[in-house]
């Protein structure tokens, strides 16, 4: 019994501990490039690719950016379209670039999350 | 109850103990991806400060970020640079001109010297009871100037390390844990023989002896006291017909 109960603890370790591996079918190609732009406006520009071998549609990048209290400065959702409309197709790899109005020095944190259907 | 008290403490205490050094083993291998991940970090952002001065040179008034982008993954790659660092590449380069820093548009954490200022807010972030991003920051020169044309900053978080380490080790210190449990159960056998063969010696407990020698000096005292004593024959006799009715 005690063999038993062993075996099914090691088992939910092994488990719980493969899900800390993250999946998803689209990722960020490389880092993001952060820059000012003329008008003084921090400017973000980057690559996004799907690596699933299906067409992946509604993409949106969110940005969330936080003081250091971590409350929320500025949020923006992004649609990121290709040349055909506004999906993904297999391995494709799509440019993106937006400016953000609030000032980099209330900005503390950063989070770039991607989302899609 | 105050056995199984004291019985539970030491328990707790031992698994307290065990728990302790699997941690520290734990937080051993940590600093040490860590300590990798910083080396890497500081590379990265000496190429790219390379790579900043080489393309603003020629671009310092027509500069464009999409511009720079291209041109940065043409000479080195940043997606195949980046993929190096494994489970926790940089998220962000960012490139900040020295006189948007002097301007005060933007809080680049670094010191008057544009050197890292490793107590700024900016660099920091407290989480899980420690800090879990790390900054490495390179200025670029486009010039023979003292001053910088501006710095490259790269973060990354140290928490894909943390849950990695837990994942890749998770078994080895479930078994660790395991087999310091058994070490521990061996140890306590080992502790209770010894205990045993000194009880073997007598066949009293160490406090029944000393009840009984008490109640023999208090047996002494009252027969010293009473030595003086005379009975007569009858009462001798008595006494022991008393003695044999009690048996």
């Amino acid at each position: 019994m005690k063999f038993f109960l062993i075996c099914i603890f090691s088992f939910s370790v092994l488990v719980s501990c493969d899900s800390f591996k993250a999946k998803s079918s689209i990722s960020f190609y490389g880092p993001i490039l952060e820059t000012i732009n003329e008008e003084g406006a921090i400017e973000y520009v980057g690559r996004i690719v799907n690596k699933s071998s299906e067409k992946v549609k509604n993409v949106t990048l969110h940005y969330v950016a936080k003081d250091n209290q971590d409350n929320i400065v500025e949020a923006i959702t992004y649609d990121i379209n290709s040349t055909e409309g506004n999906h993904l197709s297999a391995n494709e790899i799509v440019k993106f670039k937006f400016s953000i109005r609030s000032n980099s020095d209330d900005t503390f944190n950063k989070e770039f999350v991607l989302k899609h259907d | 109850m105050m056995y199984f008290l004291k019985r539970f403490s030491v328990i707790a205490l031992i698994q307290l103990l065990i728990l302790s050094l699997i941690f520290l083993l734990f937080l051993f291998n940590f600093n040490q991806r860590r300590e990798v991940n910083k080396v890497q970090t500081k590379g990265f952002a000496s190429i790219i400060a390379e790579q900043a001065t080489n393309y603003f040179k020629d671009n310092q008034f027509n500069y464009s970020s999409n511009d720079f982008f291209e041109y940065l993954d043409n000479r080195i790659g940043v997606q195949k640079l980046t993929n190096a660092f494994g489970i926790n590449p940089p998220e962000v380069l960012t490139i900040y001109f020295r006189s948007d820093i002097e301007k005060g548009l933007v809080n680049a954490g670094i010191n008057s010297d544009f050197t890292k200022d490793d107590t700024a807010e900016v660099n920091r972030k407290i989480k899980y009871f420690f800090n879990n991003k790390y900054v490495a920051m390179k200025p670029f020169f486009i010039s023979s100037d003292k001053t910088p044309f501006g710095i490259v900053r790269i973060e990354t978080s140290t928490i894909p390390i943390l849950t990695d380490v837990l994942a890749n080790n998770g078994i080895f210190y479930l078994f660790l844990y395991l087999i310091l449990n058994n070490q521990a159960f061996l140890f306590y056998l080992w502790v209770r023989k010894k205990r045993d063969d000194v009880l073997e010696k007598g066949y009293l407990k160490r406090s029944s002896l000393g009840a009984i020698k008490i109640m023999h000096k208090l047996l002494e005292d009252i027969i010293h006291d009473h030595k003086d004593e005379k009975y007569s024959d009858d009462e001798n006799k008595a006494n022991i017909i008393n003695l044999d009715d009690k048996k």
